[in-house]
């Protein structure tokens, strides 16, 4: 497999009933750079523009990028735009990966720099809870001396198969002790219950924010949760660093997964948080992502 | 050596434990002779130390400790009465300063605070001794939070497990990365340490987040202070001025700002901890404000005032870190504000504590503090903390499943709170008090969730004297709650002479106290010797910021224009309902006509008072009846508009304006929203509602004498005054409308109710010496500027207020405002009264009266508009911009 090229398009606006004053906005929408995905053009225009705006990289690591419209509107529109190449992810052996419970009494205290970093992703979050009622999702499949990352995947196809997906039964604040007691819900709820799974295990394991190219290839099926924000998550281990799982579409995410940043849960990386003073009445909100590949381009002669 | 203070009794063990030997020999020693003995010796009758634990008071042979004697024998010297009357006092003052709190748990009721007037004495070697202990603890946590909130070489270095950090509740990656001015996280820290038997002092709690009680504090130093002078004189106590001067210039040092704004910031007025915030904004002049009264642009802090946003220099944070910044943090509340972490991190904003300081508090830590202590400071940590285990450690969790039931097992504030059980609730159990069921699934939960526990070894806390409702001595178990401050000093934290003690007695008789004790707070008193005063540190600047009304907040004019317009209202009421009552029952006065019913009705159902239908019912039945229902009127709390009404609109909005009203006005306002006392089984006659709305008004004329003499002519009373003027001039012109325009009929009726309702009966009778007449009545009420009570003197009042009012500099005094003004206040001028009495040929009224008061009515709504527009509306709340898509 070879490189593929993405342009990535997510536009956001935002329209009032009266005019804002003054609009935050904490936008997280610059792609990451990661072992196998690399980031070659990024630009986000703001309309109107802003009166402060300012760049910074927060705890986990993402392009934060904060702005502030103090001049009267009524509209708001952000567009970001990046060109990404996502290069095909080695495939990992499962099975030759630690066993569970070793990497959790590792997790307790890390020794290496790598395992330190790692750790701040072993407990719960904002947005994950663990309820005790999670034991028997995990307790038959995390056996002791079971690889990891097998357990993981097994775990992935448990959660698809017992779940279903299911739009609007769910918003951004549902907890994950709703979802496990109702049994549905849509891919941020899966990475949320699967991340209460592995962490109740003491295990590092994050969230991953991105998104799934819009069009399939020729010849495949059209992924759930394309032409939207898509959220799946990703292991720790010593042997092989972060290795992504995505629950709702109970697979490894190869090179039709975009990721644009991680953290602990959805609140560490909300592509757009805001908040306006004024602009009562009518409030419209849409949201639009295209994720298209870019054709090779010819080689010159 | 014999003590001549030797007091102990000895007779409190009967029928319990016996009596330790050593006190069984002082029994026979020491049978007190001289009469002042046996005073003391009555005086501790009732106290009785239960065995087993320390004894603040009486040392192990029964001797009076020496830094108890001073207040003891100064007590000695003070009859039961004048000591049950002290009580009283106290009591008294805490309700007529409304000093109240709200129990733990969401709908409870805010409570009148229990205080103890009898403080604890605390020794000045162990004050330095504390001192000494609790500032080292500060600095440890303070290098503590620093590490955590920056390079977490704790973590690596293999000192902190990381469970403790990234499992906290309080850890928040916002603030990672963040520091503060001279590295200063905690400024202000709070401590609950306790006696254990053998003597030594233990930290039970360390409370770094919003360190509540410091405003309680204060106020029993004042009670102790006020309710026993002289024996606050003799004792020589060590005065805690100095501690909130030495955290005042600590904050001013921390801006680096010369006139630095700085503010209590708090949550939405929702009175819990308000007594709190407002008594230590009011001492230490820094106004109180909410998320609301604040917005950030260009990356720095501003308060919205009626001058414009005014940048903020620093920020005593009394809300938690999670709640401060919604833009970044995920909060339920919107007690913060958009964008202050940003501002946080351009260096534009200080705040105490600093953003994430409260990852302190956390019990977990306790056992590590020794190692961290001799890490990071190279010494011996010199005040323990009550032991502890913490269930994350394999050795520790399998200890306290061992002794369960000797352990008091505590839930961490952990993220998760065992999947968000965030009430406080079964915050802590001894393992003993569960049955078998209950046992066995907290092991389990600890099995499960071993990170999200921690015991602690259940302490025999210390007991100390306290008095009981009759001013008996009583054996109470004692905790203290101890403040710290940074001082300007690089390193130095001061700890504040004084605090608050909580006092727990039992009354074994009863099951409920046994479950719920009877906690009253004291004051500290520490006493004054030369090293107290010397171990304060030097200070700079003045003892007390003054406070200007520089800085008014928007949201406070709002409420002061609106606090002066309810009064205003209320009095009318209450003035109107009086005079009605005169009208209606007994005998008129000689020669003076009464009004029409129907227009008595008519002004009633004008005011909201009464419905129009009723009106009409009560018409037919006549005067008698009328008079009753007035007294219906003045009782009645369901109905709206009515007086009670008024008077609770009044309340609640001198609720959120607080800590700008003095404690005198404060106690009239509390006597106004007294409820009416009806006899019961007995309609309200006519008497009783004229007594109860004489005293009404009574009070509010000593409301107004306060607005008017004794407060600051800043820009608070500016608006609180508008609002009253504004109000006065909407009364007295529907008033005056009502009761004039109408065809005639009583006329003279009409216009001795007018006079009397606007105060102006006697200027009339002194003037005129007659029978009122329209004529000269209207001038007096409208257009006589030499009295107070006239439209035309509202409406010069409001003028000239408005023009000495804060204008926002961009805009200047608005244009339409002054208008308004303007053409009213010449209407007035230049009155008719001729022309005014004209009446319409068909209809008999007078038209030009309702053309006037029309014009009044109107041009006050377009000041009010303006005034809204340019003050008090210039800046909204935030709100969520709109909730981005879920993930799919």
């Amino acid at each position: 497999m070879s490189k593929c090229r993405y342009k990535v398009q997510h536009s956001t606006s935002f329209s009032y009933g009266a005019d804002v004053s003054l609009s935050q906005q904490l936008m997280r929408l610059t792609p990451r750079d990661t072992a196998h995905q690399s980031l070659q053009a990024s630009t986000i225009l703001l309309e109107p523009s802003a009166d402060v705006r300012s760049t910074g990289t927060d705890y986990f690591g993402n392009t934060t990028t904060y702005a502030s419209i103090q001049e009267p509107h009524r509209r708001l529109n952000i567009v970001a735009s990046s060109t990404v190449e996502v290069a095909p992810p080695p495939s990992p052996v499962l099975t030759a990966t630690t066993p569970w419970q070793m990497l959790a009494q590792t997790m307790r205290a890390p020794a290496t720099s790598d395992g330190l970093s790692a750790v701040q992703y072993c407990y719960p979050s904002p947005h994950i809870d663990i309820p005790p009622s999670i034991a028997p999702l995990v307790e038959d499949l995390f056996v002791p001396d079971r690889p990891v990352l097998d357990a993981a995947m097994a775990l992935t196809s448990r959660i698809y198969e017992n779940f279903t997906y299911k739009g609007g039964v769910t918003d951004v604040h549902t907890p994950v002790s709703e979802v496990l007691a109702n049994r549905q819900g849509v891919c941020q709820d899966f990475a949320h219950l699967q991340l209460a799974c592995l962490r109740y295990l003491g295990l590092p394991a994050r969230y991953v924010s991105g998104y799934l190219v819009t069009k399939p290839a020729p010849g495949q099926p059209k992924m759930v949760g394309s032409d939207e924000s898509h959220a799946w998550i990703s292991v720790w281990t010593p042997e092989l660093g972060w290795v992504d799982f995505d629950p709702t579409n109970n697979m490894m995410p190869a090179q039709e997964h975009v990721v644009l940043g991680w953290g602990r849960d959805y609140s560490d990386v909300s592509p757009v948080n805001g908040f306006i003073v004024g602009g009562s009445g009518e409030h419209k909100l849409t949201v639009q992502v295209d994720v298209a590949p870019i054709p090779d381009r010819p080689v010159p002669a | 050596l014999r003590d001549p203070l030797l007091i102990k009794d000895l007779s409190y063990n009967k029928g319990r434990a016996a009596p330790d030997p050593a006190a069984q020999r002082l029994m026979t020693q020491s049978i007190p002779s001289d009469p002042a003995q046996s005073a003391l010796s009555q005086l501790l009758d009732s106290y009785r130390p239960p065995t087993g634990r320390f004894d603040e008071l009486l040392d192990e042979q029964g001797q009076l400790r020496a830094h108890w004697r001073p207040l003891m024998e100064s007590l000695n010297g003070l009859p039961i009465q004048a000591r049950q009357q002290a009580i009283q006092y106290s009591q008294t003052m805490v309700l007529d300063h409304d000093v109240t709190y709200q129990p733990q748990g969401v709908d409870s009721a805010s409570r009148p605070w229990q205080f103890d007037l009898l403080p604890f004495v605390m020794a000045n070697d162990e004050y330095n001794e504390l001192s000494d202990g609790l500032s080292q603890r500060t600095q440890l946590l303070n290098a503590i939070v620093a590490d955590c909130l920056g390079p977490q070489e704790l973590l690596a270095q293999g000192l902190l497990p990381p469970a403790i950090v990234f499992g906290n509740n309080t850890f928040l990656p916002a603030c990672h990365g963040t520091k503060p001015p001279g590295g200063k996280y905690l400024y202000l820290s709070g401590f609950d340490i306790a006696r254990a038997p053998n003597g030594r002092w233990w930290v039970v709690r360390n409370r770094m987040s919003t360190p509540a009680g410091l405003g309680y504090a204060l106020e029993a130093r004042m009670l102790s202070s006020k309710c026993l002078p002289e024996v606050f004189e003799q004792s020589e106590v060590a005065r805690v001025a100095q501690f909130f001067r030495t955290f005042s210039n600590s904050l001013v040092g921390l801006s680096g700002n010369d006139e630095p704004l700085n503010l209590i910031l708090t949550a939405q007025h929702d009175g819990r901890d308000y007594f709190d915030h407002s008594f230590l904004g009011r001492y230490l002049g820094h106004s109180v404000v909410t998320g609301a009264d604040l917005t950030v642009r260009d990356s720095r802090v501003f308060l919205k005032t009626t001058r414009g946003l005014q940048p903020v220099d620093m920020l005593v944070r009394r809300i938690d870190t999670g709640n401060c910044d919604p833009l970044e943090m995920s909060v339920d509340s919107l007690d913060g504000v958009p964008g202050l972490m940003q501002a946080v991190r351009a260096g534009r904003v200080a705040m105490a504590n600093w953003p994430g300081a409260e990852i302190a508090n956390d019990p977990s830590l306790n056992s590590f503090l020794p190692r961290l202590c001799e890490h990071l400071l190279g010494e011996e940590l010199k005040l323990p903390s009550v032991a502890s285990w913490w269930c994350g450690q394999p050795k520790e969790r399998e200890f306290v499943l061992d002794n369960l039931d000797r352990l008091a097992i505590r839930r961490l504030d952990t993220i998760n709170r065992i999947a968000r059980d965030r009430s406080n609730q079964s915050n802590q159990v001894v393992g003993s008090q569960l049955d078998a069921p209950a046992r066995d699934q907290l092991i389990q939960l600890i099995r499960q969730f071993p990170d999200e526990f921690v015991a602690q070894e259940p302490m025999q806390v210390s007991v100390a004297p306290s008095w009981n409702d009759q001013g008996q001595f009583v054996a109470a178990e004692t905790t203290l709650r101890l403040y710290v401050t940074a001082s300007q000093s690089e390193q130095n934290y001061y700890l504040m002479p004084g605090g608050l003690a909580r006092a727990e007695t039992h009354d074994p008789q009863s099951a409920e106290s046994m479950r719920l004790p009877n906690a009253m707070n004291k004051d500290i008193w520490v006493n004054r010797l030369d090293d107290v005063a010397s171990a304060a540190p030097t200070m700079i600047g003045p003892a007390v910021i003054l406070r200007s009304d520089r800085n008014l907040a928007s949201r406070t004019a709002d409420n002061m224009f609106w606090l002066g317009a309810y009064l205003e209202r209320a009095e009318n009421a209450a003035r109107l309902l009086r005079s009605l009552i005169q009208q209606t029952s007994g005998e008129a006065a000689y020669g003076q006509q009464v009004a029409a019913l129907d227009r008595l009705a008519a002004v009633l159902v004008a005011q909201g008072q009464l419905s129009s239908r009723r009106a009409r019912r009560l018409l037919a039945k006549g005067r008698q009846s009328f008079a009753f229902e007035i007294a219906s009127i003045v009782f009645n709390q369901e109905s709206a508009d009515s007086l009670h009404q008024i008077v609770g609109n009044i309340e609640r909005t001198a609720d959120l304006v607080r800590e700008r009203l003095s404690p005198d006005m404060w106690r009239l306002l509390e006597r106004l929203a007294q409820p009416a006392r009806v006899p019961k089984h007995a309609l309200p006659d006519p008497v009783a509602t004229l007594r109860h709305l004489n005293s009404q008004i009574d009070t509010m004329a000593a409301i107004n004498g306060m607005i008017s003499l004794n407060m600051t002519r800043a820009d608070g009373w500016r608006f609180l005054s508008s609002g009253r003027s504004l109000e006065r001039l909407q009364q007295s012109a529907r008033l005056f409308n009502e009761l004039t325009s109408r065809p005639a009929d009583i006329e003279q009726g009409s216009l001795n109710l007018l006079l009397e309702v606007s105060d102006c009966a006697i200027t009339y009778r002194t003037r005129y010496g007659a029978a009122p007449q329209f004529v000269p009545v209207a001038d007096l009420i409208l257009a006589d500027d030499s009295n107070p009570r006239s439209l035309l003197s509202q409406v010069m009042q409001v003028r000239g207020h408005f023009n000495q009012m804060p204008h926002p500099n961009q805009t200047g005094i608005d244009r339409e405002a002054d208008k308004a003004m303007l053409r009213l206040e010449s209407a007035l001028r230049l009155l008719d009264p001729e022309q005014l009495d004209a009446r319409n040929k068909q209809t008999g009224s007078r038209t030009y009266v309702s053309r006037l008061c029309r014009q009044a009515q109107s041009d006050k709504n377009i000041i009010i508009d303006r005034l809204t527009a340019v003050f008090f509306n210039h800046a909204g709340a935030s709100r969520v911009s709109g909730q981005f898509g879920q993930p799919r």
